[in-house]
């Protein structure tokens, strides 16, 4: 009898194991974020002085010249270096501190806020179902 | 009066003797100019295909997304762009370029795609749109027209049809500017 009641609580104890297990592994499935994307990433570097048309086809093509960076676009107008890279396998600060290095022009990686970033894009935000269901939760 | 009667009459029966003309041509549409539905290697992704009027859109989609990053008029309408929006693990150049990248295709007579997002009235209202800090102004709108035209330059859209994609950005003026 105690050894039936022993076997018992074994079978119960590992049947409840195998349900937690179970349902540790859905949650974690459901919920695990799943890269699906985010392989290029804008950057963005302020030039502080003054350049002319010779020197702004050199300021980019020295920015082009740092590893990680696969296209650049600068607005001499505006002194806005805009620049892409792989955030999975570069940063934008190392990829602001090589370009310094290099060039050695007075110039200042932007980062914007959040409360600006908040402001972004209105085209970005979807419609689908699931998004409508999530803005109520906002 | 009976001057304008007489006429109408007389062209409504000169329609019998068009039976037997064919009908006129179906104009392209301008994605079938941008090189429709013709299958192509996709550079961004090997091994994949992509239509070749979409790849030629999402081209300029990308290179304007550079010059709207670097305008100083455009770009506090698109700050996200220069993040990363980790909880969907994307970047805002990416969503942006697949979301206007949508919007052009069906907007120029793609079939195979749609477009998810918001209209352009409620995407432009800051009262109805959170993430719309400030209404569009004139000025930004131009601006955003500049920097399609000099993205489909930089990637070699012939001129006629840059004016095309001008064209049908304009149409959206008045629900996208609401001042």
């Amino acid at each position: 009898m105690k050894k039936t009641i022993k076997n018992l609580a074994f079978f119960t104890l590992a049947l409840a194991s195998v349900i937690a297990i179970s349902l540790a592994i859905h949650i974690y499935s459901v919920m695990e974020v799943k890269p699906t994307g985010g392989r290029t990433q804008l950057g963005r570097i302020d030039i502080r002085e003054n350049f002319d048309v010779s020197e702004s086809d050199r300021i980019k093509s020295d920015l082009k010249k740092v590893e990680g960076v696969s296209h650049a676009f600068l607005n001499a107008d505006s002194k806005r270096l805009i620049f892409s890279f792989n955030p999975r396998t570069h940063t934008s600060q190392k990829i602001f501190r090589a370009f310094s290095e290099r060039t050695r022009i007075d110039a200042k990686l932007y980062s914007p806020s959040s409360e600006v970033a908040a402001s972004g894009c209105p085209m970005n935000k979807d419609q689908g179902v699931i998004a409508q269901i999530s803005s109520l939760f906002d | 009066m009976l001057a304008i009667a007489t006429a109408l009459t007389f062209s409504a029966c000169d329609d019998d003797d068009d039976d037997d003309e064919l009908p006129p041509a179906m104009e392209p549409t301008l994605y079938e100019k941008l090189g429709g539905t013709a299958m192509v290697e996709d550079p961004n992704n090997p091994g994949e295909l992509i239509e070749t009027g979409r790849l030629g859109l999402r081209s300029v989609v990308d290179s304007s997304i550079f010059v709207i990053a670097g305008d100083p008029v455009l770009s506090p309408y698109f700050e996200t762009l220069l993040m990363e929006l980790e909880n969907e693990n994307t970047t805002g150049f990416e969503q942006l370029s697949l979301s206007l990248t949508n919007f052009f295709s069906v907007a120029t007579g793609a079939e195979n795609f749609e477009y998810n997002g918001l209209n352009m009235v409620v995407a432009h209202d800051p009262a109805q749109n959170a993430r719309m800090s400030q209404p569009a102004t004139d000025e930004a709108f131009d601006a955003f027209i500049g920097a399609v035209g000099m993205g489909a330059e930089q990637n070699a859209v012939p001129e006629e049809l840059i004016g095309e994609v001008a064209a049908l950005i304009e149409t959206l003026r008045d629900p996208v500017v609401q001042e």
